[in-house]
């Protein structure tokens, strides 16, 4: 009977450490989980998310064993492109990652979204109650919440400080004008002839004082503030407001006050092109505060940020932007790594510091409350501190405007930002080229491109 | 110490008085075999090798790794340096034929930006067709004059067109993105580029270290001298490269700038990934070695995949038997490395090589696994080998037992003892019938003589009393002669009497009744008759 009592016990130490070595050779804790992420914070310049990356990797990812890995740093339309390549399998695509940063209109897009994470798979009630309501909803494609909000961002007014001032001495137009888009595209047109006479010699030279990012985003934006709608079903509805705000575009850009080249507004503004823009409170990354002309001079100069200009009759509404991110359904254990990360990232306190450098605001109602307020004090450079100036005084001014989930929303922004740049800059060549301009033939070369780039995009 | 030797030994001692069972005594004998094959199998183990070959296996992978890494970084940095060098002379001809037309020297595109750009234009499509065509994440010229000699910047500001791929999530993106890092904008404006976000008109070549011994000094053929920089940040950007310099040498071996292509550390990490096998994650590194440290700040590092390696670290190099180790404050890794050539008469003098690195955990998480089923391996066979023992200990010494329980109950004078172990049985027998003649030796008859001196005495029950008197007559030792008178009957009746005695004692004669008589009596058992 001893024997007997001996075998069993033996058998089971065996069992024992056989199970104690089954569970021994995972060890998770050497081999971290690695997840790659597509994002857009920074672009091409040092990116503030990259550094929270690195610091994220080196504390809890090393505690938990998660290391994050950026594979991208470009815009959401390149993302957008790459997604929908690889979601779709084109050939040289590539995989997709385990984050992106997306719109919804990218997963609207996708042809099969189940292949995303439904955060609410991994996120408590109580933890998505944290954030701003109208932030989750937004994320949200049929009923599924898949794009989680890091960040939101909103159209601000950019001015070169130095230039202008200058400009404003001159001509006594003062920044009062730039309020409005009337104000601001009359101003445009006043620079566009103070800059050609000072060149006496050389005629047509005059630049441009503004340049639009999104012409999309003030046509859209300015014709709801106008009481109008912009879409009409997957199409856009071309009604008198539109018309409005393109006769108003179109006077100053065919009398050279808008830069209609390609690229992003920072562009002109650097190489000295323009002096004003409107672009994503997120472009200030992008802002350098030195001007460099041609003859490779370069000058110092103050770039301060205001609220976007508004019809003079339309309400007060601005443009609620920035992506979010998806998680690609993988395993478990990685979507687990990711939704890690996006927590750590969202808690309130390292949001802001996030947000703070990237021009964006956070997410959460504690952030907005308990944190931002005491980083916009700490704030050192001016140029965001009048960044964030200017988004405190959109935030009581305006009411925020969120794009309507469209399907074709890509293709209809796509269509129209080139169409826009290329009807005017065709209209300003043949302006500039007529033999007896004057406003007669001005409202009919505006008309005439009007009329094309409506055929254009009603095609 | 000592009282405790004297101690064990007298435990020893009184262990050794002790009685044990035989199954617990074959069973010590079976384990002392078993554990002593069992060391002499670990031994021979040891000696050919088998513990220590997972550094030997660790080794191999990491040499074949270490091979195929080196021939594919020797073979793309080789393609690479050849199509700057062809860029090179492509770019030389553009630029004499430009100055002949335009009827100037070099030195004269010195403040002419209009000059400047319209060169630009010229070789534009050289630096875009590099860029497309060679495995590079961008390409640049630079040429040794300024827009703007009177500028503060002047004195290390040079005209340049540098093109690079805006985004880099395919190692072969079928249509990339070309952005405009440094170059007079008008160019990018008429070819739909957008420009950097960082931005510049003209090339900072404080950033080129060795630029000015490659411009300025004797070189008559670009293969001559040119160089690989080390890793170096991109001002204000997230990126950080490794440029190749190409000096553009003109016929009069005037150097008219330099040009080459880059390889971004995001691109490197993209066509580099980390190989994952048993091992755990393997990372590839091309990297400057100095003062016996491999300083990846400054070189290249591939697909960090499964490890925590950061790329900025620079690792002390510790060369062992089978691997080295690679230390740092942020980690041990291990690995091996060879050196290779990239440059030609670099200024820098910079020693490059490349190396395979595995995080010392994956491989200490390896071995531990490794040894654990090792452990395991041996604490199941010993366990068998403790069953087998057990088992065959008690197959072998339970009938023995028996036998000999048999034998204490005295059952081996039965001879029914059988214990299939001849010694066993013969030992029963032989107790058997030593038990016999000590029995005999007492007294005592054997069982069938017995038997049948018991019948007999039974049967004197069935006498008369008469014939009871004759055969006490006989007993006494009378011959039949005598009976008449002694019991005072005939001749003739002693006789019929005689004849009913044999018949009913089972006797054939009086010989045969006499011989059982004296037997009788020499076993003192007489009485039993009378």
């Amino acid at each position: 009977m001893a024997n007997k009592k001996l075998t069993w016990l033996l058998l089971g130490a065996l069992l024992l450490s056989l199970c104690a070595g089954c569970s021994g050779s995972l060890k998770k804790e050497d081999t971290p989980t690695t997840i790659t992420v597509w994002h857009v914070y920074g672009g091409q310049t040092d990116s503030p998310l990259n550094d929270l990356i690195a610091q994220f990797n080196q504390t809890v990812g090393k505690e938990r064993g998660i290391n994050v890995q950026v594979t991208s740093v470009s815009n959401t339309n390149t993302i957008h492109e790459a997604v929908l390549a690889s979601a779709n399998g084109e050939p040289g695509s590539s995989e997709l990652p385990d984050l992106f940063i997306s719109y919804p209109k990218t997963v609207l897009a996708l042809p099969d979204d189940s292949i995303l994470v439904d955060y609410r798979d991994y996120f408590s009630e109580e933890e998505l109650s944290a954030f701003i309501p109208s932030f989750v909803e937004e994320g949200e494609v049929d009923g599924r919440l898949v794009v989680l909000p890091v960040a939101k961002s909103t159209e601000i007014l950019y001015v070169n400080q130095t230039a202008f001032d200058r400009f404003s001495e001159a001509t006594g137009v003062t920044m009062d004008a730039l309020k409005t888009w009337e104000g601001l595209f009359e101003a445009a047109e006043i620079y566009s002839e103070w800059t050609d006479a000072q060149t006496p010699d050389v005629p047509g030279d005059g630049k441009s004082m503004f340049v639009h990012d999104y012409y999309f985003n003030y046509f859209q934006v300015g014709v709801e503030s106008l009481g109008e709608s912009f879409f009409d079903g997957n199409r856009l509805a071309f009604g008198p407001a539109f018309e409005q705000a393109w006769n108003l575009l179109a006077q100053a850009s065919l009398n050279g006050g808008v830069w209609l080249r390609g690229g992003y507004a920072t562009e002109s503004l650097r190489t000295g092109n323009s002096i004003v823009s409107v672009a994503s409170s997120a472009s200030i990354l992008y802002y350098s505060d030195t001007v460099t002309y041609s003859d490779n001079t370069s000058e110092e100069a103050i770039i301060n940020s205001y609220p976007c200009p508004v019809f003079a009759d339309g309400e007060k509404l601005v443009m609620q932007r920035g992506a979010g991110f998806c998680t690609v359904k993988s395993t478990p254990e990685r979507e687990r790594a990711a939704v890690t990360f996006l927590k750590w990232l969202t808690e309130p306190e390292r949001n802001v510091d996030f947000v703070i450098r990237a021009g964006y605001m956070p997410v959460t109602q504690a952030a907005f409350d308990n944190y931002l307020p005491q980083a916009i004090e700490a704030l050192d450079s001016p140029k965001y501190a009048s960044l964030y100036q200017a988004f405190l005084e959109t935030q009581a001014d305006y009411e925020f405007y969120v794009p309507p989930q469209v399907e074709t929303y890509l293709e209809l922004e796509t269509c129209l930002e080139d169409q826009v740049r290329a009807q005017l800059a065709q209209g300003r060549r043949e302006y500039l080229d007529a033999a007896e301009p004057g406003s007669e033939l001005l409202e009919r070369i505006s008309q005439e491109r009007y009329s094309t780039f409506r055929q254009i995009l009603g095609e | 110490m000592l009282n405790k030797l004297k101690e064990m030994r007298a435990l020893n001692a009184f262990a050794r008085k002790q009685s044990v069972g035989m199954q617990h005594k074959l069973m010590f004998y079976w384990l002392s075999m078993i554990l002593t094959v069992f060391a002499l199998v670990m031994l021979l183990l040891s000696a050919a090798g088998t513990f220590s070959k997972e550094d030997d296996r660790l080794n191999q992978m990491l040499k074949i790794q270490l091979q195929n890494s080196s021939d594919h970084l020797a073979e793309w940095l080789d393609h690479l340096t050849a199509q700057g060098l062809n860029m090179s002379k492509e770019l030389s001809r553009e630029i004499e034929a430009f100055l002949t037309e335009k009827g100037v020297t070099l030195d004269q595109l010195n403040d002419h930006p209009e000059l400047l750009l319209e060169l630009q234009e010229d070789l534009y499509a050289y630096v875009n067709t590099t860029l497309q065509t060679v495995d590079c994440s961008g390409a640049y010229v630079v040429i040794d004059a300024t827009a703007n000699t009177d500028a503060d910047i002047a004195s290390y500001s040079r005209s340049s067109l540098y093109l690079r791929y805006l985004s880099l999530n395919a190692i072969s993106p079928v249509n990339p993105s070309v952005t405009y890092f440094r170059g007079i904008p008008d160019v990018a404006w008429q070819k739909g580029l957008e420009l950097h976000n960082r931005w510049n008109l003209e090339f900072n070549i404080r950033r080129l270290p060795g630029y000015s011994e490659l411009v300025y000094g004797t070189v008559s053929r670009p293969s001559e001298r040119y160089f690989w920089t080390a890793r170096t940040q991109l001002t204000d950007t997230w990126e950080s490269v490794m440029l190749l310099c190409v000096p553009i040498v003109g016929n009069n071996q005037t150097v008219y700038g330099v040009c080459g292509v880059e390889v971004s550390a995001l691109y490197f990490q993209l066509s580099c990934p980390a190989t994952t096998g048993q091992f755990g994650s393997t990372v590839t590194v091309l990297a400057p070695v100095q003062d016996n440290r491999l300083v990846l700040s400054q070189g290249m590092v591939g697909g960090v995949s499964g490890t925590y390696l950061e790329g900025q670290e620079t690792f002390s190099i510790h060369q062992g038997r089978y691997f080295n180790t690679y230390l740092s404050e942020s980690g041990q890794y291990i690995g091996l490395q060879t050196p290779i050539s990239i440059s030609k008469e670099d200024a820098q003098e910079l020693q490059w090589a490349v190396a395979i690195l595995l995080p010392q955990e994956s491989y200490a998480a390896h071995s531990a696994n490794l040894r654990q089923t090792w452990i395991i391996a041996v604490l199941v066979l010993l366990l068998a080998l403790l069953l087998i023992a057990f088992f065959l200990s008690r197959r072998f010494a339970r009938p023995i037992v028996r036998a000999l329980s048999q034998l204490q109950q005295g059952e081996a004078a039965e001879g029914t003892i059988f214990s299939g172990i001849s010694e066993v049985d013969n030992l029963a027998q032989f107790l058997s019938a030593k038990e016999q003649s000590l029995k005999l030796a007492q007294g005592e008859l054997p069982p069938n003589i017995a038997e049948m001196f018991d019948h007999f005495a039974e049967r004197k029950a069935m006498l008369t009393e008469a014939e009871r008197n004759i055969l006490r007559y006989y007993i006494e030792g009378h011959e039949i002669a005598e009976i008449p008178d002694l019991a005072f009957i005939s001749m003739s009746t002693v006789r019929k009497h005689n004849r009913s005695i044999y018949e009913k004692m089972g006797v054939a004669s009086r010989d045969e009744l006499m011989l059982y008589i004296d037997l009788f009596r020499r076993c003192g058992r007489l009485q039993e008759l009378l």
